[in-house]
């Protein structure tokens, strides 16, 4: 039996209990779902009404399918709808409680590829043919989050299963809310992806071709031959704008951004080198020798500032060219002041100020020997191929690496604005032209203000030795940097100058910028062009900086100023209406025409190491992502390769630290030297604050950086609203153990609806069952009654010897009787009038045939055969001819005992009883004709019937058969039992004479036949036993009546 | 001497079996018994015979001489009916001799009622009329007191019982008393009758030795 735990006190009661049996409490009552079909409660534990099937917990609602959004609701500010979460017993959470959230959980789409899969290599023809689902770029790189950086040199460098895929996908996949919304938003933003068959037109032959018959060509192997993946697939499938369009701009850029690094990279290569040194695992994986060639080696220093927390790090970080530059502000000419700067900088400062710097050509910018290493090794390891078309544009890159000095650190070494700009304004003329052609052909569609300050050194644009089709791909994707335009020095190349180049001029700090160095940190000092990777939409963080600067703060206190870059920042989804404030994309700038040759060096080309494009997406990687899930996505065993950083380490960086100058030494290391301490403090808290983001939107940039999708796994929790907006709207329970809860399925309690029960109909009970129960109720009753006997007194039986003594004084008397017949008194000698109408009725009848009925039995005979033989003489004294019948087999035999002289005539039996004597009658009316047993026939004129019986039936059957059918006369003899009977007839005159019993014949016999005394004797016995008959009676009854009158207890055995 | 003997002979098995039949008045034992099957076989086997020869005999003898009258015909339904109560000795055929039977009861039943009805019913009723009032009264209340006697019928009450009323009780409990009047007499003419063959019988034997013994010796 189940119990209910009283709320107040604990105590356990019985299911169904009001009150708690130990303090009284109420307690709650049982509740039930109630079905919203028919009302009826049903157990908790039921899924479906138990009388109707209705469903009663609603199904939780999954995260709306992506593929099955329309394209229209997938603008860039528009949230997906929130699921409808209507939860019955969801337990709620509390914050940071993870629950018991195991992989295997989790949806298939989210886990995809998550068991060792490996990413599926994107190729030509797998591409093109096969679409890929939104579950498989998804799992892909949900799975790059956790296999970051995994990579070998050996390796090509591979595009993440989520890049590689969602290029070509442009047409086939629509699975748009898949991706993050800002991407989806970005996406948006692109033209519409052309078909295939626009795509093919836009091949080239050759491509084409290689595209059907040489699948292995996008294998992404090693081949010298081959083009990357990304690149064969982006201008294979997508060449003329067909990628970059599908995939958002900082991807686009990203993607390409590694043609102008080396192919010599090694793992720690592919992964972002400030995400690297920021790694738990490799804290120096970004070490001051890294290959010069190394791309990310001049950002390195910037993002490990960013991270900041090794010193060792952020020293061996530091790009060579930072080391040695003389902006350095370990260089001694950090003190002395433009000395020892390189010359293109020298020149710069010396530069006054303009706004549109006059281009320079490649030919005037000569490498500098203090150009920084990695410049010098971006030249070193290019192939010949690179060198024949990028070779003169390599080297003025070079040439311009010097001048990427960033606005942090031309603040932190006191270069005023002028001198910056000037500086600044030489290098954005040599970057414009040190970019190579299939470098600026990727550059993002960004406008020309967000130009970055690319480190390649600005070179005429040999845009002739590119194909058309990457010349068309390119402005259509970059508008930042042609090299055409930079080369024809045109008037848009000045639009291509960066903004931290024009913030850092004296328009842009007469306009409001307060510092000549707003801000420290990356997201001033990186490039524009890499600051815009992020979409355009990104709002005040990423947008372009084209307006004043915000005011600096005099330090940089806010930690996330200084840990999170711009660039990074700007990559999560807009979250203002700055849109409008973005500028027009640049113009196209025509790559210069490369030859078909000339490809295949490109392809050698290992995509960009950078830690986005190895698989963490880059809104990802800045995000907050929710510790359970960080949590559960552990790192997986990599197959033998270093320890992947696993996910959770990505926001490690970005967490905040509240110690400013901890910060501050991380980002910068030491004061240089030179500087003392407080003098590098100076500087430090010279620093403008962070940006808005990290300044004031830590809440915001959470809920930002997490995907809506995302954020729709994300477990609620109590308290804050965690139980879903979506139940916001809905009432919250007011009762049941469910109370306060929104969202929840009615529960009503079993007791608030107490249902009536039906009162069965009364029975009906008709009079017959009344009767019947009535009479079934009496016979029980009466059959358990006693029986009552009806005397209880003990039989008086006469003993043995009595009786015996009694038969023999019958028998004595009876015997006696003829001798002491004398003694008696004498025979009456009066004949009743019966007797002598017997007497008459055979004297009346003298000579006529008489038939004489012998109807008695030999037991009968004693008594009427003295009647029978007195009768016969009589008639054969009137000579009447007997005719003898009987109805009893033996009258015949008492007939021939008669000694009747002569003998009767011949007689007959008659068989049948009434029917017999029915024909009897016929017979002896002449209507029939009846034999005796001598074959003669009975006369039919008999003239009387003498019925001698002992019998009343014979008696009754003569008179009613034969009597009333006759008219006979009939005269009888009978005995004295049967006179009763006989003196009825005799009353209604249907029997003429009668003779009854012995004393009659005595009678009859003493009156008509003198001298016979047979009769006479025979009554004298008669009466003689007859009167000791009588005192034996009297002396019996006499004796038992003063029997019973004694007590019972003197009452023996008798 | 042989006509002695069976005359003794016939006198002492009459003595015998009447002292059998006798010994009932002491209680019931075997001699009565035994005398009462002898009396009841002999007479089957006596009536057997007779009816064989006083009823059976003559028709077969008729149907000899004269089988092709139209008599003699009749007599063949009669006869095939009295056959088939010999089906009842076999179970299985035994519903063949229902239909004689039913003839038997059927006309035996209602010859037995027109000749009760003809023969003493209404002749009663005659007879009574036509006596004086004051014999016609007693013999009509008598009747009517005699017959409300088995006057067992009444209205039933709530509890089941139906009491007669007490003008039916009065009426009953006086045919009681007629009819015990009645059926005394009646059995004082059967005693009567009993006590009369017995002494008949004892007189018969007393009397037959006594003739007996008189010629043995004369």
């Amino acid at each position: 039996m189940s119990t209910v735990n009283c709320r107040n006190c604990n105590a356990p009661n019985p299911a169904g209990s009001k009150f708690c049996n130990n303090c009284g409490t109420a307690l709650p009552p049982a509740t039930k779902l109630i079905c919203p079909s028919c009302k009826t409660p049903n157990p908790r534990s039921l899924l479906y009404c138990d009388n109707c099937g209705t469903r009663l917990v609603q199904q939780e609602s999954q995260p709306p399918k992506p593929k099955q959004r329309p394209a229209s609701q997938e603008t860039a500010g528009e949230e997906p709808p929130a699921p409808s979460h209507r939860a019955f017993t969801l337990p709620a959470r509390e914050p940071g409680d993870i629950g018991d959230l195991d992989i295997h959980k989790l949806p298939d789409w989210l886990r995809a590829d998550w068991a060792g899969e490996e990413p599926p290599v994107a190729g030509i023809e797998s591409a093109a043919s096969t679409p890929v689902s939104e579950e498989d770029i998804l799992g892909s790189w949900l799975n790059e989050l956790e296999e970051v950086e995994d990579e070998t040199a050996e390796s090509e460098v591979e595009q993440p299963a989520w890049l590689t895929e969602a290029e070509p996908d442009a047409t086939s996949f629509s699975g748009d809310d898949a991706l993050p919304e800002w991407l989806t938003s970005a996406e948006m933003d692109q033209p519409a992806a052309p078909t295939e068959d626009t795509t093919a037109d836009s091949y080239p032959d050759w491509l084409a071709e290689t595209a059907i018959d040489e699948p292995a060509m996008a294998t992404g192997t090693a081949d010298a031959d081959e083009l990357p993946d990304w690149l064969v697939e982006a201008g294979l499938e997508q060449p003329s704008e067909a990628a970059e369009n599908d995939l958002p701009d900082w991807f686009n850029q990203t993607a390409e951004e590694p043609l102008s690094s080396s192919a010599g990279t090694t793992a720690d290569d592919e992964t972002a080198d400030w995400l690297s040194a920021l790694g738990d695992d490799e804290p120096a994986a970004a070490p001051a020798e890294e290959p010069a060639g190394d791309f990310s080696s001049w950002l390195m220093p910037e993002e490990t500032e960013a991270a900041g927390d090794d010193d060792d790090i952020f020293s061996e970080d530091l790009p060579d060219w930072l080391k040695d530059s003389p902006l350095s502000p370990s260089d001694s000419q950090l003190k002395g002041g433009t000395d020892e700067l390189s010359q293109w900088l020298v020149d710069a400062i010396e530069t006054p100020d303009t706004a549109e710097p006059a281009p320079l050509a490649a030919a005037e910018i000569s490498p500098d020997d203090d150009a920084p290493d990695w410049l010098r090794d971006v030249q070193s390891v290019g192939t010949a191929a690179e060198a024949a078309i990028f070779g003169e544009e390599a080297t003025l890159a070079s040439a311009t690496e010097e001048s990427e000095a960033p606005d942090w650190l031309n603040a932190q070494l006191g270069l005023d604005e002028e001198t910056a700009a000037s500086i600044f304004t030489l290098a954005d003329e040599e970057d414009s032209g040190a970019f190579p052609d299939w470098f600026s052909a990727a550059e993002p569609e960004v406008p020309a203000q967000a130009a970055a300050p690319t480190p390649e050194p600005e070179q005429p644009s040999p845009s002739d030795d590119l194909p058309d089709w990457i010349k068309e791909m390119a402005p259509r994707n970059t508008g930042l940097l042609d090299t055409g335009e930079l080369a024809g020095g045109e008037e848009e190349a000045a639009e291509d100058n960066f903004d931290w180049l024009t913030e850092l001029s004296p328009d842009a700090e007469a306009s409001g910028g307060t510092g000549p160095l707003p801000e420290i940190g990356l997201p001033d000092a990186l490039p524009d062009w890499l600051a815009d990777l992020a979409p355009p939409d990104t709002g005040s963080l990423g947008r372009p900086r084209t307006g004043p600067l915000p005011p600096a703060t005099p330090k940089a206190a806010d930690k996330s100023d200084l840990e999170e870059p711009d660039w990074l920042a700007d990559l999560r989804p807009a979250d203002s209406g700055d849109d409008d404030e973005t500028p027009p994309a640049a113009p196209r700038r025509r790559l210069p025409d490369v030859p078909v040759t000339e490809l295949p060096s490109l392809r050698t080309d290992p995509p960009p190491p950078s830690s986005e494009m190895e698989g963490v997406p880059i809104e990802l990687a800045a995000a907050e992502l929710p510790e359970w899930l960080t949590t559960e996505l552990g790192p997986p065993p990599g197959p033998g390769g270093p320890s992947i950083p696993v996910i959770r380490d990505v926001p490690d960086w970005l967490e905040p630290n509240d110690d400013d100058d901890e910060i501050a030494a991380a980002v910068l290391g030491p004061p240089p030297e030179g500087l003392t301490g407080a003098e590098w403090q100076d500087i430090l808290s010279g620093l403008p604050p962070g940006g808005g983001a990290a300044a004031g939107g830590a809440v915001a940039t959470d809920e930002a950086d997490i995907p809506a999708w995302l954020q729709a796994l994300r477990p609620r929790a109590l308290g804050e609203g965690g139980q879903g907006q979506v139940a916001a709207d809905e009432p919250a329970l007011t009762s049941g153990p469910l109370a306060g809860l929104r969202g929840a399925i009615e529960i009503e309690a079993a007791a608030a609806q107490p249902r009536e029960a039906k009162r069965p109909a009364p029975a009906t009970i008709s009079k017959d069952q009344q009767r019947q129960m009535a009479l079934l109720h009496q016979l029980m009753h009466d059959s358990q009654r006693q029986a009552i006997p009806v005397d209880d007194r003990p039989k008086a039986a006469a003993p043995t010897w009595l009786r015996l003594v009694l038969a023999l004084l019958l028998l004595l008397a009876v015997a006696a009787g003829p001798f002491v017949a004398d003694l008696l008194p004498t025979a009456p000698t009066t004949l009743p009038p019966a007797g002598e109408n017997f007497y008459n009725a055979l004297s009346t009848r003298m000579g006529q045939p008489v038939l004489v009925v012998f109807d008695y039995s030999p037991a009968m005979a004693g008594e009427l055969n003295p009647q029978a033989a007195m009768v016969v003489r009589q008639l054969r004294e009137n000579g009447n001819t007997i005719y003898a019948v009987s109805q009893f087999v033996t009258g015949m035999g008492i007939v021939q005992q008669l000694e009747v002289d002569p003998p009767l005539e011949s007689g007959t039996f008659i068989a049948g009883e009434a029917i017999g004597l029915r024909q009897l009658a016929s017979c002896l009316v002449g209507d029939a004709v009846c034999l005796t047993e001598s074959e003669a026939p009975l006369p039919n004129n008999v003239a009387l019937i003498v019925l001698v019986t002992g019998e009343r039936d014979s008696l009754t059957g003569w008179v009613e058969q034969v009597g009333s059918s006759t008219n006979m006369p009939i005269v009888a003899a009978v005995t004295q039992s049967v006179a009763p009977i006989a003196q009825a007839y005799i009353a209604t005159e249907q029997i003429d004479g009668l003779i009854s019993g012995l004393p009659a014949a005595a009678a009859y016999e003493s009156q008509y036949r003198p001298g016979e005394t047979e009769l006479a004797a025979q009554l004298a016995g008669q009466t003689l036993a007859l009167w000791l008959v009588i005192i034996l009676l009297i002396i019996g009854n006499v004796w038992g009546w003063l029997y019973s009158l004694r007590p019972r207890s003197t009452k023996g055995g008798a | 001497m042989i006509e002695i003997l069976g005359e003794w002979g016939g006198l002492l098995a009459g003595l015998i079996l009447t002292l059998f039949v006798y010994s009932y008045l002491w209680k019931d034992n075997w001699l009565y018994r035994l005398a009462v099957h002898i009396l009841v076989g002999v007479s089957v086997g006596y009536g057997a015979a007779v009816v064989l020869q006083s009823a059976v005999l003559p028709r077969l003898r008729e149907l000899q001489q004269n089988p092709a009258a139209t008599e003699s015909l009749l007599w063949f339904v009669p006869v095939a009916l009295s056959l088939l109560l010999l089906f009842k000795l076999v179970p299985r055929i035994a519903p063949l001799a229902n239909s004689t039977v039913a003839a038997l009861v059927g006309v035996g039943a209602a010859v037995a009622l027109v000749g009760a009805i003809a023969g003493t019913l209404i002749p009663q009723i005659i007879a009574v009329s036509y006596r004086p009032a004051w014999l016609a009264i007693p013999a009509a209340v008598s009747t009517i007191l005699a017959l409300s006697y088995f006057h067992f019928t009444g209205r039933a009450t709530a509890e089941g019982v139906a009491p007669p009323h007490p003008a039916q009780r009065w009426a009953a409990l006086a045919g009681q008393v007629i009819l015990t009047i009645t059926f005394a007499a009646l059995f004082a003419g059967v005693m009567s009758t009993s006590l009369v063959l017995l002494a008949e019988r004892i007189q018969f034997f007393i009397i037959s030795f006594q003739d007996a013994i008189s010629r043995f010796l004369s």
